[in-house]
């Protein structure tokens, strides 16, 4: 049972690190768009709020 | 575990993974600032998930669900956490705006203004600013005084 688990979380950790490569290849090649001041404004002010949202959600179901 | 498990477990992680969480944000603007610390961000996420699942196969998570009051703790800690992000991200966000209202703020008085054009030569009047509302302005001062100078 141990094994498995173990297998498994090896497994859910080397597909998340793939993904979170490929993504953040994706991002820095989006980086002109990205990085544009405004947009970089607005994203920063979204996960901000969206974290606070989080946050509180999870302090709110409990 | 079968083919068919795996290939669900797979599909099941997968689904996970592209579901945008906070994670996703965190990764996603760290890579926007740098590609590097997009990476680093990513190995942090992956190292957090490390750590629990760690913690699931020594049994500790089966104890912290099972007691409510380490469950609360954990869960709390994490809110706090992701509530300390949100308003520094916040904070950040409010303090470069007011880091550029700072820096309009001479052109919006019109401090650093170019010289009043009443010498002889235009170029005496030429805009010694870098913006572009003062030297369309000033140059159209310019124009006009050189052209009342003319005739």
């Amino acid at each position: 049972m141990t094994g498995q688990i173990i297998f498994l979380g090896v497994l859910d950790i080397a597909v998340g690190i793939a993904y979170w490569l490929v993504l953040v290849g994706v991002a820095s090649r989006l980086r002109v768009l990205l990085d544009r001041p405004v947009f970089r404004r607005r994203w920063e002010a979204a996960t901000g709020l969206l974290f606070v949202a989080v946050g509180a959600g999870l302090v709110a179901a409990g | 575990m079968d083919s068919v498990g795996l290939a669900g477990f797979l599909g099941v992680v997968l689904l996970a993974y592209l579901i945008p969480g906070p994670d996703f944000l965190v990764i996603t603007r760290a890579a926007v600032r740098r590609p590097g610390l997009g990476r680093a961000a990513a190995m942090g996420a992956q190292a957090g998930l490390c750590a629990h699942m760690l913690a699931a196969v020594l049994g500790l998570s089966v104890v912290a669900a099972r007691s409510s009051v380490a469950f609360a703790a954990i869960k709390l800690a994490g809110a706090a956490y992701l509530v300390f992000l949100g308003v520094r991200a916040l904070v950040a966000v409010r303090r470069g705006a007011a880091e550029r209202n700072r820096r309009a703020e001479p052109v919006l008085r019109g401090e650093g203004a170019a010289p009043p054009c009443g010498g002889a030569s235009p170029r005496a009047c030429s805009p010694t600013s870098s913006t572009p509302r003062r030297r369309s302005s000033s140059s159209v001062s310019c124009l006009s005084s050189s052209t009342v100078a003319g005739r």
